[in-house]
């Protein structure tokens, strides 16, 4: 295999691409955590410094927060196309990451994203095929097979030999690739041992999927007379695997689990605050209900003689109803794209590409579970300092009087937001279906190759 | 040649992996026809749908801390929003689902839609779009090329392995006259399905246009000879006819994905694309200032509107809404910037995209559908000048408290924008380059003669 002049120019072509789309998104993914963090730190200060006002007028200033993306990011920058890059936080409402980049960048990436990733789960097996597509068709053509089926050399032996060298070959190449990730990532980020573990579960992955290919191209090339057919079907297969299977999902999900469109996912949280859940009763009956309950809680006939201020009680109240609407809608929508991304393993069964995509996007922590697990973070965040404002202004107010005011140092008061993403334990949970569909895939190809040794013929 | 037509022709169709090719090409092109013209029709019929507007009851459900909101309960019957949607052109189909990225639903209101993500943001699972949808030009760009490189690659590199070649010259005058009618008989068999997919796209799409119809089919034919050409450049070299194969996929994966990421980068390095989210923070500063300037705010618009009467206490709504309109009229520019360098951006690929044929599907694709950046730019101007004689008509009101009766004769109307688009551009640069290769082609097809 290392003599084979295709190893050295395929493996210094695509080695050159990866290390190139490497090095520009370690760049990008660098320029953006930066960004990320100075108009965090700006965003906050603005929140600061807001000067003296009403709690509750400060609140709706409203926080920016920004999700920290993990180093592996830049191998894979999974769904950050598409999801916005930050999070406003305001009273009342829950709102949706806005400003996702594809909606200005959207031409380049029509076809797909320009990362490392895209080199190691679609450019990687096409390597595999080029290598692999005449191993046994070559010898036959050349006559080769036959001599060394007289020689005594089993069939099962030399194609494992054959397979063994070729996923050896790879090691080659992807190891020192790894091994420069790991050195790039260490000098430019804060590479943590959690980092490294899912670095080498997502390398262990890909070394799964190249070897699927591996053993498919084997096969291919036993069952073939020509090269040249067995090239075609190869690159059938990785067309379908890489380019036709994701789509194809991707337009069933859609199909078969469809999901609310913007407006009318919030024209339904409106509805159902101000119509009320069940027989929660209307927005009206609701506030008649909790003002009867607070006046007599504190022994008055009117909330103008409360000793505390009332606009602000009620405004908590509303909040309330308001969180559980909203975290019904945000649950029910998440589900339904989680929903469409297990219809989308469907797909799986023309190819193991989706399956890796998958789980390149989950160990990188770039997508929808971690996404969930950010906004979930940034949710409390919101639950903690808008209760913050409204503490103040009830404590500060009486009865219907709106005097309450706030200074900096109060603003200043409010801890900043900090996020802990989740461990490697979490995208291994988040993973495991499509790990154990790659394991499938991996199983399949090798029971294929096993049993296509067998059938081997000279 | 007629004769050699009709014998590549039979050797063509005897080949059941030729047939196999094109029927999964047509089922995968069909497939993807079908989801798009449906798509396309389901999107303009919501387009018909009536326009969601609401009163103040929406407003009071959101602002239902707002301290005498009943106060402004005269103004309850002013419809406070409008809906506006970018106007879908005739190949829709072509790239329905890039309406969903950009925001082609706008909801008009005295507030800022650019503060509020509610207004403008469309809502969709991210998981979906990186995976790709089935858009109908998408699909055809990324199988077309791979079609071709099936049905062509190593055409003579394998008769020359198998030695058919050495007969092929010695009986032949012109050898290259069989290469020739081979590409031509693909390139119909490639064609043809791509011509009836597309047509059962635009079909299936109850708003689709003959113009669009014929653009595309034109741009389509163009492409897939361009794909030929390329293809037929490959047979030229000294190659095995695996190294052929390997060399025309290189091709397609530089033409399809790194020239358009190269040509997004190098537009981005002329006009960098502004940050959003620094745009964040100029936003907060000018909300900081207008909040601050609020009352300021009220009372200079009560003194440019002398004919309406100050409110005496004023609700939150009628006190926050100048200091809106100011707001949104420093923030429309700063965000109005993504548009102009997307335009920009868009206009510099347009230019430069004879170099990769599957941006240039995209880019057709785009305009046809009216999803287009400098459409979308021309949009979200009109809308904003629309916005502004709304609010003109409707913020006196809020103002005043007036229980006008509206006369609904009276209500500001949008400007319609062109509902058709050339693509004349990109066609006219991919025949060049297409007949530039052809050239090429026929200049070295001396070089076919060599056994």
């Amino acid at each position: 295999m290392l003599r084979d002049g295709r190893l050295l120019v395929l493996a210094f072509s695509v080695f050159a691409v990866l290390t190139g789309f490497f090095l520009a998104s370690v760049a990008e993914h660098q320029q953006v955590q930066l960004e990320k963090q100075s108009v965090g730190a700006t965003a906050k200060e603005q929140w600061d410094t807001q000067g003296v006002k009403n709690p509750h007028a400060a609140a709706h200033f409203g926080i920016y927060v920004f999700k920290p993306d993990s180093p592996l990011a830049s191998i894979d920058p999974g769904l950050r196309q598409y999801t916005g890059q930050t999070l406003w936080l305001e009273p009342h409402k829950r709102n949706v990451a806005r400003f996702s980049p594809a909606a200005d960048q959207g031409l380049a990436s029509r076809f797909g994203q320009a990362s490392a990733g895209f080199v190691l789960y679609a450019l990687f097996p096409l390597l595999v095929i080029a290598l692999a597509f005449n191993a046994i068709t070559q010898e036959r053509e050349q006559g080769t097979l036959r001599m060394l089926h007289s020689l005594g050399v089993s069939a099962t032996k030399l194609l494992l030999g054959k397979f063994t060298g070729l996923l050896l070959a790879f090691a080659v190449v992807l190891m020192p690739a790894m091994l420069i990730a790991v050195i790039i990532l260490y000098q430019n980020f804060d590479f943590a041992g959690d980092d490294l573990f899912r670095l080498s579960a997502l390398s262990g992955a890909f070394f799964i999927y190249y070897a699927i290919f591996a053993a498919l191209a084997m096969s291919v090339s036993i069952h073939f007379k020509s090269s040249r057919l067995a090239l075609f079907t190869l690159l059938a297969f990785w067309a379908g695997s890489v380019l036709i299977a994701p789509r194809l999902g991707a337009a069933a999900a859609e199909m078969m689990v469809p999901t609310p469109g913007a407006m009318a996912f919030w024209a339904a949280i409106k509805n159902d605050i101000q119509q009320g859940l069940g027989n929660d009763g209307d927005h009206d009956a609701r506030e008649a209900s909790f003002k009867a309950q607070v006046l007599k809680r504190y022994g008055v006939e009117r909330v103008e003689d409360l000793p505390l201020g009332y606009t602000a009680l009620n405004r908590n109240f509303n909040d309330g109803y308001s969180e559980r609407v909203h975290a019904l809608h945000f649950d029910r929508l998440r589900d339904a794209f989680e929903r469409q991304s297990r219809f989308i393993h469907i797909a799986s069964l023309l190819g193991p590409s989706i399956a890796m995509r998958s789980v390149s996007m989950t160990l990188s922590g770039m997508d929808l579970a971690h996404q969930r697990h950010f906004e979930d973070a940034a949710e409390n965040y919101r639950h903690y300092f808008i209760g913050l404002t409204d503490d103040w202004d009830r404590e500060r107010s009486h009865g219907t009087e709106r005097g309450a005011q706030g200074h900096d140092s109060d603003w200043g008061s409010v801890k900043a937001f900090s996020y802990e993403p989740p461990s490697v334990g979490f995208a291994l949970h988040h993973a495991l279906i499509d790990l154990l569909v790659l394991l499938a895939w991996l199983v399949a190809a090798l029971m294929w190759l096993l049993f296509s040794a067998k059938r081997l013929k000279p | 040649m007629m004769g050699l037509l009709q014998a590549e022709g039979l050797r063509f169709i005897r080949n059941p992996v030729n047939l196999w090719v094109i029927a999964a090409f047509f089922v995968l092109l069909a497939g993807s026809a079908i989801w798009s013209g449906l798509a396309a029709s389901e999107f303009r019929a919501k387009a018909l749908q009536p326009q969601h507007q609401s009163g103040n009851n929406q407003v009071r459900t959101e602002m239902h801390d707002a301290p005498g909101i009943g106060k402004a309960g005269d103004t309850a019957k002013l419809p406070d929003n409008a809906t506006v949607r970018l106007p879908a052109l005739g190949g829709l189909a072509l790239s329905v689902r890039q309406m969903d990225l950009l925001g082609s639903e706008l909801r008009l209101s005295t507030r800022s839609r650019y503060t509020d993500g509610r207004n403008s943001d469309q809502l969709f699972n991210p998981l979906l779009r990186e995976l790709g949808l089935l858009d109908f030009a998408g699909v055809l760009a990324l199988l077309l090329p791979l079609t071709v490189i099936a049905l062509t690659y190593g055409l003579v590199q394998e008769d020359r392995e198998r030695g058919v070649w050495r007969l092929v010259c010695a009986q032949m005058p012109y050898p290259a006259r069989l290469v020739f009618a081979a590409l031509a008989v693909r390139l119909a068999a490639v064609l043809m399905p791509a011509i009836m997919a597309s047509l059962l796209a635009f079909m299936l799409d109850s708003g689709s246009t003959f113009y669009a119809a014929a653009y595309w089919l034109a741009f389509v034919s163009v492409f897939t000879a361009v794909w030929m050409t390329i293809a037929g450049l490959f047979l030229l070299l000294p190659v095995s006819s695996g190294a052929a194969a390997v060399g025309l996929l290189g091709v397609w994966l530089v033409t399809t994905f790194a020239v358009p990421a190269g040509l997004s980068w190098a537009a981005n390095n002329m006009q960098p694309m502004p940050s959003r989210l620094e745009a964040i923070v100029d936003i907060r500063r000018i909300q900081a200032q207008t909040s601050k300037q609020q009352a300021q705010l009220l009372s200079v618009w009560y003194q440019a509107h002398p004919e309406i009467a100050p409110v005496k206490e004023p609700s939150r709504e009628i006190a926050g809404l100048p200091a809106n309109l100011a707001l949104d009229s420093k923030v429309r520019p700063l965000m109005y910037r993504f548009d102009e360098i997307r335009k920009a951006h868009f206009e510099f690929m347009e230019r430069w995209s004879a170099l990769s044929p599957g941006l240039a599907a995209v880019l057709t694709a785009d305009r046809l559908a009216g999803i287009d950046a400098p459409r979308y730019a021309e949009y979200i101007q009109e809308t904003n000048e629309f916005e502004d004689r709304w609010r003109a008509f409707f913020a006196p009101r809020i103002m005043g408290k007036q229980n006008m009766p509206l006369d609904y004769r009276q209500l500001p109307q949008e400007k319609p924008l062109p509902m058709a688009e050339t693509v004349w551009t990109v066609i006219l640069s991919q025949s060049l380059i297409g007949m530039l290769l052809l050239l090429v082609l026929v200049t070295l097809r001396k070089r076919f003669g060599k056994p």
